[in-house]
């Protein structure tokens, strides 16, 4: 097998998949053989994806080329991203002993359902609404793990995919640290705490929002950032990204 | 919740924002029957139940969405360029449109829902 030899030791991402494959055939040889030609089209993607990292790092460079669209991300990537922000929410909440009524459960989601059906309708034309406020009418929901687990991923979505834009994403840092610190325990304190510490989080994201005077001046403008980044980290990020792919979210032919 | 994990998020956040394919994030709505073609069906100590036991079931509530990839719309010869930038890119279902995947859509990850 090819392996990178950075410093003569495979990277750890290398050794993790070392790994896999061999509790791939000692713990289930069934179908190993496929399971392990899987194995190794993953170990091909992150090679490719290490060799595009240091080409862009200490590569030469063609300032005459074209610019190309981002590939197409593979399906199982995004699948193990979108899941992984799911394992940290479980963890963020403490395992529910015994599960909530039917009827509590239905009434917390057809709660969400509408608030998301809301959101859709608006988008575009108004501000996303703040899930500080939305999440503290649910005190009672909070108590329980499972409600709050559903909630908490409402919040999430909504901060990532609810607005489209990469302003609203510098808050799901806030937001998200909030959720574990404060709903871990599960108490209706913790609500006062959330709303501080979201207040603090917010603050101090939007003083590290540092446009230069003529960088994106339609950013200081109006609302409409969505083709910036939205903090100093992603500002930071997003330099190393041509600009040309910062606005179109499809190729224009 | 460690800074790497919300990177990560973000980051899936920024890739799906510019992917020349749309996605879309399904909440199953309370109610509707549980479809193991783009929901599974988990306890509530989070353990995935088996599908073929659940399949005259409704769901109660949706613990985590379904991600789907659907493809892409074509601007019309005269779109304005606007229709064109990440501001206008969705990934929740438009208000009309349906409430579940559609069969040219393909599911990335299903919806872990909780059943009645």
């Amino acid at each position: 097998m090819k392996l990178s030899r950075f410093q003569g030791k495979p990277c750890p991402e290398e050794s993790s998949l070392m790994r896999s494959i061999y509790r791939t055939i000692w713990e289930e040889p069934l179908n190993a053989y496929d399971r392990f030609c899987e194995d190794l089209r993953q170990t091909d993607r992150i090679l490719q994806k290490y060799q595009c990292l240091v080409s862009d790092l200490v590569g030469p460079r063609d300032y005459s080329r074209e610019v190309e669209f981002p590939p197409v991300p593979a399906n199982d990537d995004i699948a193990k991203s979108w899941l992984s922000s799911r394992s940290k929410v479980k963890q963020a909440t403490r395992p529910a002993e015994t599960p909530p009524s039917l009827v509590d459960l239905a009434a917390t989601g057809e709660f969400s359902a509408t608030y998301l059906a809301s959101l859709a309708n608006g988008k575009g034309n108004s501000v996303p609404a703040d899930p500080r406020f939305w999440i503290c009418t649910r005190r009672k929901e909070l108590d329980n793990p499972v409600t709050a687990r559903h909630l908490i991923t409402v919040v999430l979505i909504q901060e990532l995919f609810g607005g489209g834009e990469f302003y609203v994403g510098s808050y799901a840092l806030g937001i998200y640290r909030t959720m574990q610190g404060t709903l871990r325990y599960s108490t209706t304190s913790s609500i006062r705490r959330l709303t501080v510490f979201h207040e603090k989080t917010r603050s101090r994201y939007d003083a590290a929002i540092e446009w230069p005077s003529n960088f994106f001046p339609r950013a200081r403008s109006t609302r409409n950032r969505s083709c910036y980044p939205g903090s100093r980290a992603s500002l930071k990020e997003w330099k190393r990204v041509p600009k040309s792919f910062l606005i179109f979210s499809s190729p224009i032919s | 919740m460690s800074d790497y994990s919300v990177e990560q998020a973000l980051s899936l956040e920024r890739t799906l924002l510019i992917s020349r394919d749309d996605y879309r994030v399904y909440y199953p709505r309370p109610g509707v029957a549980f479809d193991p073609a783009w929901m599974k069906a988990e306890d509530h100590r989070g353990e995935v139940k088996d599908p073929l036991s659940c399949s005259e079931t409704k769901v109660s509530i949706c613990m985590y969405p379904a991600l789907v990839q659907t493809p892409s719309r074509e601007l019309a010869a005269d779109a304005d360029i606007t229709e064109a930038l990440t501001q206008t890119k969705s990934f929740l279902p438009p208000p009309g449109k349906a409430a579940s995947p559609l069969p040219d859509d393909t599911v990335i990850s299903k919806a872990y829902v909780m059943v009645d």
